[in-house]
C-alpha cells in the first residue's frame, strides 16, 4: 500500500477563491485605477504641450532677431490678426536647402484654429512645418512702436512673448 | 511526498516583488511630471527675463501679466517682480 503524505501547498479551491475575490476586487476599483491612470496621462500630455509652445516662442523669437532691416531700421516683421488667429511675416535671410547658398527668404507663422505652423518661401522653395495641430487663440498687441507681444492661448494655458522690433 | 504548490513565503515573496515594481512604476510616472513642470517653469523664468528686460527699459513694468508665466508665481510690483515659487523663491527681478 502507497502512504500518501499531506501536501502543505494550497489546494486548487484555495487559490481558485483568492482569484475570484481577486478578480472581483480589481472589478470594483477599475474605474478608479482607469480614471487615475488617464487623468496622469492627460496631465503630462498637456504639460508637453505647454512645453512645446515655450519651444515654439524660442524658435519664433530667433526668427525675428534675424530678420532683415527696413530703411528706417525697423525690423522686416508684419503681423496680420485674424479671428483669434495671427499671421506673423518674417523677411530674413537664411541658407536656401536647394543650393546651399545663402538667399533672401520669407518665414510665415501661422498661429491659430489650424494650429502653430511655419511657412518658409523663397524662389526655389516653398516648405511648411507644423509644429502642432491643435486649435489656440492667438493675438497680438503692440506695446510701443518697437515692441510686439505674441499671446498664444487656449483652454488650460496662457503665455505671452515679447519681441523686439 | 515532495510538495509541488506553492507555500506562503514564495506567494509573499512574488507579491513583494510586485508592489515593489508597481510602486517605481508610479514613482518613476510622477517623477517625469514633476521634471516636465521644473522645465516649464525655467522656461517661464527664462521668458519672464527676457519680457522685464524689455519693459524695463520702456518702463512699463506693469504690463507683465503673471498668468502668462505660469506654473511660475509671481508678485509684480512697481519695479520690480518677485518669484514666489517654492523653488525659486528669493529671485527677485529689479530694474536698475
Amino acid at each position: 500500500m502507497i502512504r500518501r503524505s499531506r501536501i502543505t501547498a494550497f489546494t486548487l479551491l484555495e487559490l481558485l477563491i483568492a482569484l475570484t475575490l481577486s478578480g472581483l476586487l480589481i472589478a470594483m476599483i477599475n474605474q478608479q485605477i482607469q480614471n487615475s491612470f488617464f487623468a496622469d496621462s492627460r496631465y503630462k500630455n498637456q504639460l508637453e504641450y505647454r512645453l512645446k509652445i515655450e519651444t515654439i516662442f524660442d524658435f519664433l523669437s530667433a526668427d525675428i532677431s534675424q530678420s532683415s532691416y527696413f530703411p528706417d531700421g525697423k525690423k522686416s516683421v508684419k503681423t496680420i490678426q485674424g479671428d483669434g488667429n495671427i499671421k506673423i511675416i518674417v523677411k530674413r535671410f537664411g541658407l536656401s536647402p536647394i543650393n546651399k547658398q545663402i538667399s533672401g527668404m520669407t518665414v510665415i507663422w501661422t498661429l491659430g484654429s489650424d494650429g502653430i505652423s511655419r511657412t518658409i518661401r523663397s524662389d526655389s522653395t516653398s516648405q511648411t512645418r507644423y509644429f502642432s495641430t491643435k486649435k489656440v487663440f492667438s493675438e497680438y498687441r503692440n506695446i510701443d512702436d518697437s515692441t510686439l507681444r505674441v499671446i498664444i492661448e487656449n483652454d488650460n494655458f496662457s503665455k505671452s512673448k515679447l519681441f523686439l522690433l | 511526498m515532495k510538495s509541488n504548490g506553492f507555500i506562503l513565503v514564495e506567494l509573499l515573496v512574488a507579491l513583494t516583488i510586485c508592489a515593489i515594481t508597481m510602486g517605481l512604476f508610479v514613482h518613476s510616472s510622477k517623477n517625469r511630471a514633476q521634471m516636465l513642470v521644473i522645465l516649464e517653469e525655467n522656461y517661464s523664468l527664462e521668458r519672464l527675463k527676457n519680457d522685464f528686460l524689455i519693459l524695463a527699459k520702456i518702463k512699463k513694468i506693469d504690463e507683465i501679466n503673471p498668468k502668462h508665466y505660469l506654473p511660475l508665481a509671481i508678485e509684480v510690483s512697481r519695479n520690480e517682480v518677485e518669484i514666489k515659487s517654492q523653488r525659486l523663491k528669493d529671485t527677485v527681478l529689479q530694474n536698475d
